[in-house]
């Protein structure tokens, strides 16, 4: 088993047609910190979010005990100046990593 | 940057919004696909999609930090394919799709017709299917029966006659495979869910007989043991006949099984393997 998860991006009012995207993987600790354990490849992608315009982030689950996820995505579109926020996805999946 | 604990463990959030847990379905028979059909619009950007598009996605974790929260939805999206290395080799899968299902409110089922909805929809969107069995892995744990009202000890009760308009000619035999994994759950309340099935007013399922099954009787999910308590270990298979061969009548029956269970202490995730008994005819 492991966690995974996707990124990819839409258009919205950019005028440029690729942007490199990265999603990473944060698993959250009872220290109340969110710590990476999984990034994809910063990938050239054009918008829309198809099967060769994603990237993925993944790791093999230690155990299935229920736990806390954050999938951050970070997009920079080129050529155009952009703002510094990552679009999130929080869940918790029965996966751990140790 | 904080610094951080060394005898911190991972855990999850406290007072987090929770969620009922994962459903996972599993389309097998045929698919034909259309001509135009282009692979990059594979079946996770289908389902991705076609859940926005009817206000099934939950996006309230999908926010910029600082962000209010989005539109509460009945799943988030996980993944989903068109093929899988974990199918079981000549069984036909077609397409699968996995998410998470949202907390349940009291007086609605889970939201097992609307997802195998959109599972067929982003099916039929790639090509034309022929379908043989429906496999849904079902978060019974995130049930709790003793929170439904009066009115809704069956949520799903409340919509049958949706059904009452099927073709009459189009009831169709059917096995339906529920198992519960390792726990024996299933097959210690075989009796009473078989009770429950044929004393609910309803003709949406008309139960026949049933029978204890073995491992070897369940078509092998397209997922790992440790995702659901596997392996199939404990189960029935009820044979009887649906209103119609569909996802909405195959959702509909889980949305029962799944209610009816957790009346009867089931508390582990349930594999429902919907089986058309005969070829076809609607």
């Amino acid at each position: 088993m492991a966690e995974s998860g996707h990124g990819w991006w839409d258009k919205g009012n950019c005028s440029n047609n690729r942007a490199n995207v990265q999603n990473c993987l944060y698993e959250w600790y009872t220290d109340n910190t969110w710590r990476q354990k999984a990034c994809s490849p910063v990938t050239e992608l054009n918008p829309g979010g198809g099967s060769s315009n994603r990237t993925v982030a993944r790791h093999d689950c230690n155990d299935t005990q229920l736990t806390s996820w954050r999938n951050h995505v970070d997009v920079d579109v080129i050529g155009e100046i952009d703002t510094a926020e990552k679009l999130m996805n929080q869940a918790d999946v029965n996966c751990r990593v140790n | 940057m904080p610094e951080r604990d060394v005898t911190a463990q991972p855990g999850m959030v406290p007072a987090d919004r929770r969620t009922a847990g994962t459903m996972f379905a599993a389309l097998y028979g045929e698919l034909v696909p259309h001509p135009w059909h282009d692979p990059e619009h594979d079946a996770y950007q289908l389902f991705y999609q076609r859940s926005l598009a009817m206000d099934w996605l939950d996006g309230t974790a999908a926010v910029r930090e600082d962000d209010p929260p989005g539109a509460s939805g009945l799943w988030g999206m996980n993944d989903a394919g068109w093929n899988h290395p974990l199918a079981a080799p000549r069984a036909g899968l077609i397409s699968w799709f996995q998410v998470e299902a949202s907390a349940v409110a009291g007086d609605r089922p889970l939201p097992v017709q609307p997802f195998l909805r959109c599972a067929m929809d982003a099916t039929a969107r790639a090509g034309t299917p022929h379908l043989s069995a429906i496999q849904i892995l079902i978060p019974v744990q995130g049930l709790d029966a003793s929170t439904r009202p009066p009115y809704a000890a069956v949520p799903s009760m409340l919509t049958i006659d949706w059904f009452a308009e099927c073709d009459p000619g189009a009831r169709t035999p059917v096995e339906v495979g529920v198992n519960s994994g390792r726990d024996p759950s299933i097959p210690a309340v075989a009796g009473w869910l078989t009770d429950r099935l044929g004393h609910l007013e309803q003709d949406v399922f008309v139960y026949g007989s049933h029978d204890v099954t073995g491992r070897d009787d369940v078509l092998p999910p397209p997922f790992d043991d440790g995702f659901w308590n596997g392996p199939p270990l404990h189960g029935v298979v009820l044979r009887g006949e649906l209103a119609e061969w569909s996802c909405d009548a195959v959702g509909w029956l889980a949305e029962v099984i799944a209610d009816s269970a957790a009346h009867l202490g089931v508390r582990s995730p349930l594999l429902v393997t919907v089986t058309r008994a005969l070829p076809a005819g609607c």
